[in-house]
C-alpha cells in the first residue's frame, strides 16, 4: 500500500491536470459551432433517420474518405441536442470540451507522476501539450467534432493500455480503439503505430494476441477501403499547402508537380516532421521568413521557435542518455512512441500539411518533454533548472496564447452565422421545416454567445501570440 | 531543492487563471479573462463584429438610429453615427451590405451623406455601390457626421 507521502504528489498531479483541463474546456465552450465544414455535416445528419443509417451513409459517400463514425457521432450529438430541447451548442461544444478534458487527463495518466519532482515536470509537460501549435487546431476547428482530437485521444489511450498490466480486456480495448479511430479518420492508423511502438519498447500491456487482433482490424479496414469500396487516397491539389516561404493553391500544385508529385510529397513529409520539433514551418510554410522579410521578427516567433528548439534539445539529450540503471533511454517507451509517431504522423501528411494533422505527434512530443524534464530535475543544477524555468515560462506564454486564439476563433465562428438565413434572402432558406428549425436554432445560439471582437483585445497580443 | 518550483510556477499560474476564468464563464456566461464589453450597435459595426450586430438587431435595436461610437472611429473620442456610417468607417463592403441585409434604411434621403462620407473615408467599394444605385452625388455643402 502506498504511503501517504507518495499519495500526495499523485493527487496533486491529477488536480493539476484538472486545472489545465477546466481552463481548456472553458475556452472551447465559448466557441460557437462553426458554419464552415460543420453546418453541412449537421444538415446531412438531419436527413438520415437513425444512427445506423448515418453510419451507412458515411461508407461510400466520398471517393477518398471513409469516415462513418464521424457521420454517426454528428447524428448522435444532434439527437442529444434535440433531447436537451434544442441546445445544440451544449451537445456539440460540451462534447468537444469534454474530449479536451479526457485528453489532458489521459496525458496525466500516461505521465504517471509519483513524486513532487514528477509533478513539477508534469506542469512543464502540460504547458508544452497545451502550448503546442499542433494542439490549438484540435480545439479551434470542429467539423462539427474534431477528428484529429479523436485520433490523439485514442492514441494516448492505447499507449496507456500498452503500459498497463494487461489482460484480455486491455487487448479488447486496444482493438476497439483502433477500429474506432480508423472509422473516424484515415490517420487512425496511428493508433496501431503506437501499439507496435510500445511493444517494441517492451511494454507488454497489449499482448501478442491483442496486436494480432489489431492487425486483423487493420487488414479488414484495408480490404474494405481498397478492395471492396475501391477508394483512392487524397491526391495532388486537393488542399492549399505551404511551400517554402509561400503557399501553393491546388491549381498551382497541379501545374508545378502534376508530372511528378514526389518532390512536393517529400517536402510535405519532411516539413510536417520538422514542424513538431521547431514550431516552423506552419502548415508547410516558413512564415518566419516572410515575417523577417516584411517587418522583422515579432515576439511570437522568438517565443515559439526558441522554446521548441530548447525543448527538442532537451528531448534529444534525454533520448541519447542512460537512466540510473545504466539502460539506454532510446528504448524508453515514451521515446520510442514519440519517435515512431513523429515519422508515421509526418508520413500521413504527404498530400498536404496542416498543423493539426501532426497533432498526435505533438501530444507525444509533450510527453517526451515531460520525461526529459523529469530526468533533468532528478539531478538539479542551478543553471539547468534556471534554463528549464525559462523554457517553461515560454511554454506558459504559448499556453495563454491558446486561449487568446480560441477567443479569436469564437469571434470568427460567431461572425460566420451573420451570413446564414439572411432576412433579405428568404428564398435561399431551407425549404424543409426541420432543417430550417435546426439551422435557426444553431444561429440563435451562436449569435447569443457574446465574445470580445479583436478590437477589444490587448494591442500587444497579436505580436506575442500571432493571429492564427 | 526549492528552486524546482520555478519550473512549475508560470505554467501553474497561467492554468489557474484560465481555469478560474473558464469556470466563471460556465457559471455566469462571462469569463474573467477577456470578457466582451457592452457596445452600441454602431460600435459593433465599427468593430466589424457581425455577430454582435445581428444579436442587437434581432433583439430589436434599430439600424436607423444614431449611437455613440467611442474610441473606434476616432481614437479616444465619442463619434455619434448610424450603423451605416459606422460601416463606412470600416471601409468594408460586407459590413455595409450586412446592415442593408438586416433592414437598414437606404434611400434618396440619406444616400448623399453616405456617398460623401464614403468618398471622404476612401471606402471606394461602398462609394461605387452607392453611385451605381443613386448616381454621382454632389458633396459641396454636405456636412459629414465626423
Amino acid at each position: 500500500m502506498p504511503s501517504p507521502s507518495r499519495l500526495e504528489p499523485r493527487a496533486a498531479a491529477w488536480a493539476l491536470g484538472l486545472v489545465f483541463a477546466v481552463g481548456l474546456a472553458g475556452s472551447v465552450y465559448r466557441i460557437p459551432i462553426q458554419v464552415s465544414d460543420a453546418l453541412e455535416t449537421i444538415e446531412r445528419a438531419l436527413a438520415v433517420p437513425s444512427l445506423s443509417a448515418s453510419f451507412a451513409s458515411g461508407i461510400g459517400n466520398s471517393p477518398t474518405m471513409l469516415r462513418p463514425l464521424r457521420e454517426m457521432r454528428t447524428k448522435a450529438l444532434v439527437d442529444v441536442g434535440d433531447a436537451l430541447g434544442g441546445r445544440y451548442h451544449l451537445a456539440f461544444r460540451g462534447y468537444h470540451a469534454l474530449a479536451g478534458v479526457v485528453l489532458v487527463l489521459l496525458f496525466v495518466g500516461a505521465a504517471a507522476p509519483r513524486t513532487w519532482t514528477d509533478v513539477t515536470a508534469l506542469a512543464f509537460g502540460l504547458a508544452v501539450l497545451t502550448g503546442m501549435h499542433t494542439f490549438s487546431g484540435m480545439f479551434r476547428e470542429a467539423y462539427p467534432t474534431n477528428h484529429f482530437l479523436t485520433i490523439s485521444t485514442y492514441a494516448l489511450a492505447t499507449f496507456g493500455l500498452a503500459r498497463s498490466r494487461g489482460g484480455w480486456m486491455v487487448d479488447a480495448a486496444a482493438v476497439a480503439c483502433l477500429a474506432i479511430a480508423l472509422l473516424t479518420l484515415e490517420s487512425g492508423v496511428l493508433v496501431f503505430v503506437v501499439a507496435v511502438a510500445a511493444m517494441a519498447s517492451r511494454s507488454r500491456g497489449i499482448s501478442r494476441a491483442g496486436i494480432a487482433g489489431m492487425l486483423l482490424v487493420l487488414a479488414g479496414y484495408a480490404y474494405l477501403r481498397l478492395g471492396y469500396l475501391d477508394m483512392r487516397t487524397a491526391g495532388l491539389g486537393e488542399h492549399v499547402t505551404g511551400w517554402w516561404s509561400g503557399r501553393l493553391e491546388p491549381s498551382e500544385q497541379v501545374a508545378q508537380f502534376g508530372a511528378n508529385p514526389l518532390p512536393l510529397y517529400a517536402y510535405n513529409v519532411v516539413m510536417a516532421g520538422i514542424s513538431v520539433l521547431l514550431s516552423q514551418p506552419s502548415a508547410g510554410q516558413w512564415t518566419v521568413v516572410e515575417a523577417w522579410r516584411d517587418h522583422g521578427l515579432s515576439p511570437v516567433f522568438v517565443v515559439e521557435i526558441g522554446s521548441s528548439i530548447l525543448t527538442t534539445a532537451l528531448i534529444v539529450w534525454y533520448a541519447l542518455g542512460r537512466d540510473d540503471m545504466g539502460r539506454r533511454r532510446r528504448l524508453d517507451p515514451i521515446v520510442v512512441a514519440f519517435v515512431t509517431l513523429l515519422g508515421a504522423n509526418a508520413f500521413v501528411s504527404w498530400a498536404y500539411v496542416k498543423n493539426e494533422i501532426v497533432g498526435t505527434a505533438g501530444v507525444f512530443y509533450a510527453l517526451a518533454a515531460y520525461a526529459a524534464a523529469r530526468a533533468l530535475l532528478l539531478r538539479p543544477k542551478a543553471a539547468t533548472v534556471a534554463l528549464l524555468a525559462l523554457v517553461s515560462t515560454a511554454w506558459a506564454v504559448r499556453d495563454a496564447g491558446l486561449h487568446f486564439k480560441m477567443r479569436h476563433t469564437a469571434f470568427v465562428s460567431r461572425s460566420e452565422w451573420a451570413a446564414e438565413l439572411m432576412p433579405n434572402e428568404r428564398n435561399d432558406w431551407p425549404a424543409d421545416p426541420r432543417r430550417l428549425a435546426v439551422v435557426s436554432r444553431l444561429k440563435a445560439e451562436a449569435i447569443e454567445r457574446q465574445g470580445p471582437p479583436p478590437a477589444q483585445m490587448p494591442d500587444w497580443a497579436e505580436s506575442w501570440w500571432g493571429e492564427e | 531543492m526549492k528552486a524546482l518550483w520555478a519550473v512549475a510556477l508560470a505554467p501553474c499560474a497561467v492554468a489557474i487563471v484560465f481555469a478560474g476564468s473558464g469556470a466563471a464563464a460556465l457559471v455566469s456566461d462571462r469569463p474573467l479573462v477577456w470578457p466582451a464589453h457592452a457596445v452600441t450597435l454602431s460600435e459593433a459595426m465599427a468593430n466589424r463584429d457581425q455577430g454582435e450586430v445581428v444579436r442587437q438587431v434581432t433583439g430589436g435595436v434599430s439600424l436607423d438610429a444614431r449611437y455613440s461610437v467611442y474610441d473606434v472611429i476616432k481614437p479616444g473620442r465619442h463619434t455619434p453615427s448610424t450603423p451605416l456610417e459606422a460601416a463606412i468607417a470600416t471601409r468594408e463592403q460586407y459590413m455595409f451590405d450586412l446592415a442593408l441585409a438586416y433592414g437598414a434604411h437606404l434611400g434618396p434621403d440619406n444616400a448623399r451623406v453616405l456617398f460623401c462620407l464614403a468618398a471622404a473615408e476612401n471606402a471606394t467599394g461602398i462609394r461605387d455601390d452607392l453611385e451605381k444605385k443613386f448616381g454621382r452625388q454632389d458633396c459641396n455643402g454636405v456636412s459629414l457626421p465626423w
